[in-house]
C-alpha cells in the first residue's frame, strides 16, 4: 500500500482472517462492512493512474497496484459484485464459506491490480485453491469429487501459465504482465494464453466450469460465476488482445454453450453452460482487439457479472428453498416464489440483450466491432449464438422453472417460497443495476479503456432485437417440446479426462495391481529366500567364527583366571610361600639370562 | 403479479393475438426504418432480415440440439457412476 493506493485484497484477505472472531449479533454487519470498504477503496483507486505498491523482490519488481482504466473498469464490478453476494449469503452461518469466498475476492482483485507476472500467479492461485471450498461447502455426495476435479484442472492451468511466465522471464528478462506481442507468438505467449483460456473456460478448456458452478453451493455459485471467468477475461484483454485465435475460440464458445444449455436439465448448469457462451463474446471481442471490440468486452463483462450473478441468484434461492435444481422436478413455481420469478426474468431479459437491460448495450458493441473489422463470418455466427442465447435463458428458463408443466414433489411445492429478506435485497440491487446499465450506460460507457464513439439507442438497433426476439419466441413455443427437460445429462469434454481417469484406475487396479503381487511374490520367493538363506550364513560365521574367536579368547582369560582364583585361598603363609617363590623363580631366570 | 399471470393463462388465446399482433407492428416498423448504416447487405436488402434470420436460427438451434441429444450426447443421470440422487447441504 502507499499513501493513495489502498489494495481491496488487503482488506478482503484482513477481514477473513477476523471474521472467526466476529460473533453474535456483530457478525451480519461486519460481513457487510468489509466488501463496503473494500469498494469504497476501489472507487478512490479509480481516480489514480500509475502504479502504486511496488516492492523489490530478489531481481524483480513486484508491482501489486497497476491502476488503469482496463483494472478500474474490472476491479469496481468486482468489488460491487462482493458487496451483492455477501448480502446474497449474509444467513449462511459457516464463517469459513465466508472467508474462502472473501479469500476469492483478494485472488480476483489482486490479479485486476497486478503488474507483474510473479504476484499474477500468487493472487491467481489464490483463486482456484479459495474457491473450490464453495464447491466443497455444498457437502453434497458429489462435492468433494467435483471440487478435487476443479483443483486439478485449475493447477494444471497454472502450471502451463506459470511455464508460460518462466519462459518468457528467460525470454525476456523481466516479469512485467503487458501486452504481448500476439503477431509473432512464441511459445511461452501461447502457454500464458493457455493458462488464462483455462480460466476464461475456453473450449476445449471449459469442462471443470458446468461441473463446478452446478455443485457449488448456492451462495458460492453466485460468487464463482463472476470471478474467475471476468478476471480471466480481464488478463486476455491485458496480456492477448488482437490474437487471432481468440475470436475463433470466443465463436467456438459462443456456439458450444448455447447447444448444451438448450439441452440442460439442471437450472444452474444451464447459467454455467450461458457463462461458456457470453465469456465467448468476451474471448472473441478481445480476439478482434480493436478499441470498440475491447471497450465491448470490457462492457460486457460488467453487465455479464451483473445479470448472471441475478440469474444464479433467483436459481439460487428456488435451491436454497426447495433443494431442488432440476426442471423434471420443478415447474410452475411462479405461485409460490413470485419475486424470485421477477428478478429472475429481469436476468433473462438483461442476458438475452433486450432493449433498455444490460447486455443491450454492450453485446452490440462486439458484434460492431465485428463488422467494423470486416470478421462477417465470425460476427454472423455471434448473432446466431445470441439467438440462441434469448431461447435458453430468456424463454427456456423461466418458462420451464416457473411456468410450464408442475413436476415438483408435494413435499418440493410446499418448501418453495420466496427466500429471505436479504435474498431479496441482493436480487433487487443486481436487477436495478441491471436495469440502469441497460438504460444509462454513460457511467459504464466512461469507464471503458478507450473513449466510447457508440450509441446502442439507433431505432434500426432496436428494431433488429425486437425482432429477433419475438421471431424467436414465435419458434420456441412452436417446437418447444423438442427441448422439453428430461432427466439425462450431456455428455461434454470432461469424459475424455474422466475416461482417462477411470483408464489409470484401471490400470492401477488391474495390470499395476497385478504386477506390484506378482513382484512381491517373486522377491518372496527368490529374493527373499535367497537372502534369508545368506542371512542364515553370516550369522553362523559371526556366532561360530567372528564370535567364536572373540569369545574363545574370553572364555580362556576366564579358564585362566578361574585357575588363578584357587590360588587365593586368603592364608597370608600360603601367599606369602607363592610370592617368594615367584620371586625366586623370577630372581634365578634373571640371574641365568645374565650369565648364560 | 401472480392474478395477471393467472388471467393472461385464462385469455390465453387472445393474448397470443396481441403478442402476434405486437410482432406484426414490429416488423411492419422495420420495413420502414431507415437501413442505410446496417452493418450488411442482407439487412439493407431483405425486408424483415431480422425475423427470418432469428426464426430459422431459432429452428436450427432447437432442432439440431434435440437431434445431437437423441444422437448420443444425453445420457442417464448416472452415467458416471455417481449418486444423482446425492443429497446436500441445502436439501438437508
Amino acid at each position: 500500500m502507499t499513501s493513495s493506493f489502498i489494495h481491496p485484497s488487503f482488506l478482503f484477505i484482513a477481514g477473513a482472517l477476523i471474521l472467526p472472531f466476529v460473533r453474535g449479533p456483530l457478525r451480519k454487519p461486519y460481513l457487510f462492512l468489509v466488501p463496503i470498504l473494500a469498494l469504497a477503496a476501489v472507487a478512490m483507486n479509480a481516480n489514480l493512474s500509475d502504479t502504486f505498491a511496488t516492492f523489490q523482490f530478489m531481481d524483480w519488481q513486484l508491482i501489486f497496484g497497476r491502476v488503469d482504466k482496463l483494472s478500474s473498469v474490472f476491479a469496481l464490478i468486482m468489488a460491487v459484485m462482493a458487496v451483492i453476494g455477501t448480502l446474497y449469503g449474509l444467513q449462511v452461518d459457516r464463517a469459513g464459506e465466508h472467508m474462502a469466498a472473501w479469500f476469492y475476492v483478494a485472488g480476483s482483485l489482486g490479479t485486476i491490480y497486478s503488474g507483474d507476472y510473479l504476484s499474477l500467479f500468487f493472487f491467481w492461485e489464490m483463486m482456484a485453491f479459495s474457491s473450490v471450498f464453495l464447491i466443497w461447502f455444498r457437502k453434497g455426495k458429489k462435492s468433494l469429487a467435483v471440487g478435487y476435479r476443479y483443483l486439478l484442472v485449475h493447477t494444471v492451468g497454472g502450471i502451463i501459465l506459470l511455464a508460460g511466465i518462466m519462459l518468457r522471464y528467460q525470454a525476456e528478462g523481466n516479469i512485467v504482465f503487458e501486452l504481448m506481442d500476439v503477431t509473432h507468438p512464441a511459445l511461452y505467449t501461447w502457454l500464458i494464453m493457455i493458462g488464462f483460456a483455462l480460466n476464461a473456460a475456453v473450449v476445449p478448456l471449459h469442462s471443470w466450469l458446468p461441473d463446478a458452478y452446478g455443485e457449488a453451493s448456492y451462495n458460492g455459485a453466485v460468487f464463482m460465476c463472476a470471478f474467475t471467468t471476468k478476471t480471466a477475461v480481464y488478463t486476455l484483454a491485458r496480456g492477448c488482445a488482437g490474437m487471432d485465435i481468440l475470436i475463433v475460440l470466443g465463436v467456438a464458445m459462443a456456439l458450444y454453450g448455447v447447444v448444451y444449455a438448450v439441452l440442460e436439465n439442471d437450472i444452474r448448469r444451464l447459467l454455467a453452460w450461458s457463462i461458456v457462451s457470453q465469456v465467448g463474446y468476451m474471448v472473441a471481442g478481445v480476439g478482434i482487439g480493436s478499441d470498440l471490440a475491447i471497450n465491448g468486452a470490457a462492457a460486457h463483462a460488467v453487465v455479464h457479472i451483473l445479470y448472471k450473478s441475478l440469474l444464479f441468484m433467483g436459481t439460487g434461492s428456488v435451491l436454497y428453498m426447495t433443494g431442488k435444481s432440476k426442471f423434471t422436478e420443478l415447474g410452475g413455481l411462479y405461485r409460490k416464489m413470485p419475486a424470485t420469478l421477477f428478478f429472475t426474468v429481469i436476468g433473462c431479459l438483461s442476458i438475452s440483450a433486450a432493449p433498455y437491460f444490460a447486455a443491450y448495450v454492450s453485446k452490440s458493441m462486439i458484434i460492431t466491432a465485428g463488422f467494423e473489422e470486416h470478421l462477417t463470418w465470425a460476427t454472423w455466427l455471434l448473432m446466431f449464438g445470441a439467438t440462441g442465447t434469448f431461447i435458453y435463458n430468456g424463454l427456456k428458463l423461466p418458462y420451464f422453472l416457473f411456468f410450464g408443466k408442475n413436476n415438483c414433489s408435494d413435499e418440493t411445492w410446499e418448501a418453495a417460497g420466496d427466500p429471505p429478506w436479504n435474498m431479496m435485497i441482493a436480487m433487487a440491487l443486481g436487477a436495478t443495476l441491471c436495469v440502469v446499465v441497460g438504460s444509462a450506460p454513460s457511467f459504464l460507457y466512461e469507464m471503458l479503456p478507450y473513449p466510447v464513439h457508440y450509441n446502442p439507442f439507433t431505432s434500426y438497433h432496436l428494431l433488429e432485437t425486437l425482432q429477433l426476439m419475438g421471431a424467436a419466441s414465435v419458434v420456441f413455443f412452436l417446437l418447444k417440446g423438442l427441448i422439453a427437460p428430461q432427466d439425462r445429462i450431456s455428455l461434454d469434454l470432461d469424459w475424455f479426462y474422466r475416461s482417462l481417469g477411470r483408464v489409470f484406475l484401471w490400470l492401477v487396479r488391474n495390470p499395476i495391481q497385478w504386477f506390484d503381487t506378482a513382484w512381491g511374490e517373486a522377491y518372496r520367493a527368490v529374493g527373499l529366500r535367497s537372502l534369508m538363506t545368506l542371512s542364515r550364513f553370516w550369522a553362523w560365521f559371526d556366532w561360530h567364527g567372528i564370535d567364536g574367536v572373540v569369545d574363545g579368547f574370553a572364555r580362556s582369560v576366564r579358564a585362566l583366571g578361574g585357575r588363578v582364583r584357587t590360588l587365593q585361598s586368603g592364608q597370608l603363609q600360603y601367599m606369602l610361600f607363592y610370592a617368594s617363590s615367584l620371586a625366586g623363580v623370577v630372581l634365578i631366570t634373571f640371574i641365568l639370562y645374565q650369565y648364560l | 403479479m401472480i392474478p395477471i399471470i393467472e388471467y393472461l393463462t385464462k385469455h390465453l388465446k387472445p393474448f397470443i393475438w396481441v403478442c402476434c399482433g405486437i410482432l406484426a407492428v414490429i416488423i411492419g416498423f422495420s420495413l420502414v426504418v431507415d437501413t442505410s448504416h446496417a452493418h450488411s447487405w442482407v439487412e439493407q436488402h431483405i425486408p424483415a432480415f431480422w425475423s427470418l434470420f432469428a426464426a430459422a436460427a431459432a429452428a436450427i438451434i432447437m432442432v439440431g440440439a434435440s437431434w445431437l441429444g437423441r444422437a448420443g450426447l444425453q445420457v442417464r443421470p448416472d452415467f458416471y457412476g455417481c449418486c444423482p440422487e446425492a443429497k446436500t447441504s441445502e436439501e438437508e
